[in-house]
Order: structure tokens, then sequence, then C-alpha cells
């Protein structure tokens, strides 16, 4: 995964930077999705093109979202509990999202326009 | 759950909080099995056949149960798995047991199912050395199989797909009979020490083993790097993501005392030596390191009484039979 391609924002806490997102973006909307008990808070969640999703790790244990989609390719890096990650969905289609730590934790995202 | 007042306290909690870290650790009632591999006598028998026949192999010398040793509990006591050829391989025979409930399988969790993991040592060069190809033909030149898949499957057809699909289907049926600790859980309090009690609040405490060796099976099925002293890469071969470099799956703990060496190279010999790499935070800092890895700075009382609870996680078995191999 090069970062060139990742689109994915680290939160203002962990030092990251903020989402510039697509044109008409600043009317979409904003998703949470939580991490708690090693599990995503949705199995599977519809958005559309230009929302964002939180991702807050809710759980006590460090978590890791991440997606290889060829559609929007992300990695939030290392999560610990407390944080939130934020990731803006520019591109149509279906996105699968798992944890790198947890494989049990899985999130289908359909991206729609 | 327990009989003690409630302002008993053992190892240091009061009896609701024993009840509620009791019964994180409840065993299922049931084992799980995907809807396209259902169950049966027949199939469960040949995967076991297959399990311990040796003709898997390109050498015929070596068989699943060849270093997933029932008398190992399933694995086989050596720091790293022999292959073909004798040779060593790089890294140590997980258990096979309790498998049933896995997202991922291997080290590095490359198999997403047990169908596909089972699989994947028959072929590779440095294990058992036979390609799938050659393995079909030699079990579809023996008689014997062929009745027996008629038997699992319908029809005498020996495909890959189906020696898969047997030997998953028996492996689900390796899971640890009732261990000291699940009669604790259950409500006896006599049925482990006082030191092991001691050892099962450290262990959900202090010693912060329950972050990754959760619930009954005691393993989040994750991948961490814990600093183990070692080049290999891990999950991070398969996932080159930061946190997956030197990764890898979590092991059960069940019948942990019967399954030194440890760790995925068998670098650490003993469960004393395990408990101190983390005392120590690991063995080597790097970025990788999973955050719940730490100094614990634990006593020699503490270090004592944790393994004295990990010995309670052992029980014979499963008893399994040895089949008379078909010819």
């Amino acid at each position: 995964m090069k970062n060139s391609k990742v689109s994915w924002y680290w939160s203002l806490l962990a030092g990251g930077v903020l989402a510039l997102a697509s044109a008409g973006a600043w009317a979409a909307a904003s998703h949470t999705v939580s991490q708690k008990d090693k599990s995503f808070s949705a199995a599977e969640m519809v958005v559309k093109v230009g929302d964002s999703v939180e991702f807050k790790n809710d759980d006590d244990v460090s978590h890791n979202v991440f997606s290889v989609s060829k559609e929007q390719p992300f990695n939030t890096k290392v999560q610990k509990p407390g944080t939130s990650a934020a990731v803006t969905f520019a591109t149509e289609g279906t996105i699968e999202v798992r944890c790198a730590i947890h494989p049990g934790m899985k999130l289908l995202i359909k991206v729609v326009k | 759950m327990t009989s003690a007042s409630p302002s008993t306290k053992t190892a240091g909690l009061t009896a609701s909080e024993l009840n509620a870290l009791r019964a994180k650790y409840t065993r299922p009632t049931s084992v799980p099995h995907p809807v396209d591999n259902v169950p049966s006598a027949s199939k469960t028998l040949l995967g076991r056949t297959l399990f311990f026949d040796p003709r898997l192999s390109g050498s015929k010398f070596i068989a699943c149960s060849s270093c997933h040793n029932p008398g190992f509990s399933f694995g086989d006591g050596l720091p790293r798995g022999i292959g073909h050829g004798m040779k060593q391989l790089g890294r140590r025979t997980p258990t096979a047991l309790n498998l049933a409930w896995a997202p991922a399988l291997f080290w590095d969790g490359r198999a997403e199912t047990l169908e596909q993991q089972a699989l994947g040592p028959i072929q590779a060069p440095g294990e058992m050395n036979l390609p799938h190809d050659q393995l079909i033909k030699r079990l579809s030149g023996i008689a014997g199989y062929r009745a027996m898949f008629k038997a699992a499957f319908g029809d005498p057809a020996i495909t890959t797909d189906r020696v898969g699909k047997a030997i998953a289907d028996f492996e689900r049926t390796l899971v640890s009979p009732e261990a000291p600790f699940d009669r604790f859980v259950a409500g006896d309090d006599s049925a482990i020490s006082a030191s092991a009690k001691s050892g099962f609040a450290l262990f959900n405490g202090k010693c912060n083993c329950v972050k990754c060796h959760t619930g009954w099976r005691f393993t989040d099925d994750g991948f961490h790097d814990i600093g183990v002293l070692s080049e290999d890469l891990g999950r991070g071969t398969l996932l080159p993501l930061e946190s997956m470099q030197h990764a890898f799956k979590t092991p059960t703990l069940r019948n942990v005392v019967e399954r030194a060496p440890y760790m995925h190279d068998g670098t650490e010999a003993t469960l004393e030596q395990v408990v101190d790499l983390y005392d120590h935070g690991g063995r080597v800092r790097r970025p990788s390191l999973s955050d719940e890895v730490k100094p614990l700075r634990l006593s020699a009382a503490e270090k004592h009484d944790v393994i004295e609870f990990m010995k309670t996680l052992s029980s014979p078995g499963p008893a399994v039979e040895v089949p008379a191999l078909p010819y």
C-alpha cells in the first residue's frame, strides 16, 4: 500500500492532518463507527461519495483500521484506546474494512453517489 | 456462580468481581461449522483418516499428525517443525486444538478457513511436498478412499476441495476437554489453588495478558509483535502495515504447559522464560511492538502465580483413535 494512494486522515488529537475533501464535500455527512469489544459497531453501512466515517476506538486495546480495496485503500495506523480517525470516501464502490490486529473485525462500506 | 459471601475476597477480588471475570471465560455449548461444510460422521471419519495418513506427503512419510501429534497436544514439542527431507522449518508447529472458532489460520493468518489451511501444508515443498494433482491421483488409486469419499460426499469423486473439507471437519472435533479452570469458571472454588486464583487475577489485571489471550480459548486470534528477538516479519509479509511487522497470531493457552517450547520460533524454552519476556516488555523494542506489551515489574511470587494459573488450563485429550488406513 503506497502512502501516495492512501486517503486516510489522523484526528487532530493524533497529530494528523485534516481531510481536504473533494469539491462539494462541505455538504457531506459524517458517520461514526465504534470499535468496542474487538468488534465494529456495524457489519455493513451505506455512505455517499464525499461522506466521512469516524472510527472511534472505544475499546481498552489498540486497533488498526485499514482497507486494501482498490477503490480506496487506507490505513488509520495504530489507534490507541480513546482516539478516533476519520476517513473520507471519495470513490464509489464497496470497501472492505478490517482491523489489522484483530482479523475478526470486519465492516463493509458501500459508497454510493 | 460462587457460594462465597459478598464480602469475601479471592486474590484481592470481591465475589462479584470474580464472577464477572469468570463469565468472560464460559465455554461455548456448540462448535461452529460453515454452511458449505456440514459435518457428518462419515466425513469426520474420512478427515481423521486423511489426517493420520502419511501418503498425503510426497515422501509417504509425513502425515498431518506427524507435526500435530495428539500426544503433544496436537503440536510436536519442537522449537520449529520438521518438514520434507527432515529439514527444519522456519516456525514452530501450532497446536490444532480449538481451531473451529479461528478467523485466520497459520502464524501469519494466511488462510481464512480451516478448509484452506488443511490443504496448504500438503503441497508446500518444505512441508509435505505433494502437489494437489498428485495428491488426488494417489488417493483416487486407493479403493478404500473412493468408498469413504462416497460415504462422506454422496459420490466417490476425490477432489482437492473435498480433501480440505474432510480434514477441516475432523479438525473441528479437536476441542479441549474440560480443564480445572473450566470447573472454576462453572463455580467450583476448589477446582484451582489459591496461587492459581491469584494468577488468574494477575492475568486479568497487572499482567495485561487478557488483552490478547481473551475468552475461553485464551486468544483474540489477533496479530501482535510481542518483542520476540527474530527477523521473521510474520504477518508483515502479507500485510505491509507497520503494526504487522514481526506480528504473529496469538496462540491459545489451552494445554500450554504441555506445548513447550514457545513463541513462533521456539526461542523461549519454558513458561518461566515467556513470563520473563513479558515482564521485560519484550526482548526487543521496535516501532511495531504491540501497545499491549510493556514492562510489568512482577515479583517472583507473582510470576509463580501466573504460571500456576496457566497450569489449570490443561486437560487430557481430546481422545482421538488412530484409524486403520484404507488400501
